[in-house]
């Protein structure tokens, strides 16, 4: 049976991502259990823009990381909290 | 619907040299190591005040937050490359070791060159000439909140370049192979530079940077391979190490 990685391997490698970013998306899922992946991969089964999205999160939230930029970081909270807010409408 | 594709400009997102102004060396260590703690994003910190924001959500927000806070646990987590990747490009054999070798000596094509790569040579440049004038733990400092700060910030946030704005403000540009191959070369050499200067005079938080330079290299090392043969040979390798999950 595909555990949820594959599955959401699979999702990704469908997806438009660039290839070295659908690697380093892929990359970022192979450190988590696999059934920690589920409610990732019910969000990518149900709507697939959510992979470019989340990839863009990543990656914004990695420049804020790596760079330490506490104002990246809060503005990258900041339109998560806009974004889902318009989810609650 | 608003999206995360529109976000602040970039010249409301500054990099951290421009929210930490350096201290002039007059003012001491102590002084430095204040002021960086002071702005330094910690990722326990960070996570707990995104959760403070995204755990009031319910319905299908509630269903995204949980996923945005997991990529930012995993984003987070000790490594910024997963395990099992870094086992896989362990080399173990001498075969793998004179591969690895032989990629870093490929050749790089000045013509193929852009601006997205040849800021890195000045950096590398300067922080080689100004080694040489390191006589004290302080002036080590110094010389990683200058230059090492400054690969890392204009890798992750670039500045120069082919530049397109992206989500949350942030600039992406686009790299050929050889501006891929120049920014790993110059990027070993960063690492071989603090290498030096934590010998000799100890760097403060020096394996939480070398961490940082670790994954800039293993993602400048994956880039500088996606074309033509080698991209393929990426592929199979992303396989292989799919299957053993």
């Amino acid at each position: 049976m595909d555990t949820n990685f594959q599955k959401i391997k699979e999702l990704i490698q469908k997806s438009a991502l660039p290839l070295a970013e659908q690697e380093n998306l892929l990359l970022l899922f192979t450190k988590a259990n696999d059934q920690d992946l589920e409610p990732t991969l019910k969000l990518f089964a149900e709507d697939s823009s959510w992979i470019h999205k989340i990839n863009e999160n990543y990656k914004a939230k990695q420049a804020a990381l790596a760079t330490g930029n506490q104002a990246l970081w809060q503005k990258i909270v900041q339109e998560e909290e806009v974004q889902l807010k318009e989810l609650e409408r | 619907m608003k999206s995360f594709e529109t976000g602040p400009s970039s010249e409301q997102i500054k990099p951290e040299e421009e929210i930490t102004p350096e201290l002039p060396k007059e003012e001491g260590l102590e002084m430095r190591k204040a002021v960086a703690e002071q702005a330094e994003l910690k990722p326990e910190q960070a996570i707990a005040q995104e959760r403070s924001v995204l755990e009031r959500f319910k319905g299908k927000a509630k269903q995204v937050a949980v996923v945005l806070l997991f990529v930012s646990a995993l984003s987070a987590g000790p490594g910024m490359v997963g395990e099992a990747y870094a086992q896989e490009t362990k080399p173990t054999t001498r075969t793998e070791q004179v591969q690895k070798q032989e990629k870093q000596e490929e050749k790089i094509n000045e013509a193929n060159l852009t601006e997205s790569s040849k800021w890195s040579r000045g950096v590398v440049e300067s922080a080689r000439a100004d080694m040489k004038k390191i006589k004290t733990a302080e002036d080590a400092e110094w010389l990683v909140r200058t230059h090492f700060n400054q690969l890392v910030s204009e890798y992750y946030m670039p500045t120069k370049g082919n530049l397109k704005e992206g989500p949350y403000g942030i600039k992406t540009r686009d790299y050929t192979e050889d501006d891929s191959k120049l920014l790993l070369r110059n990027a070993q050499e960063m690492k071989k530079v603090m290498q030096e200067l934590n010998t000799k005079f100890g760097i403060e938080a020096f394996d939480k940077r070398i961490e940082q330079v670790d994954d800039m290299i293993k993602k400048l090392e994956r880039q500088s391979s996606y074309s033509g043969q080698k991209q393929k040979e990426a592929l199979e390798r992303m396989e292989k190490l799919l299957q053993q999950r």
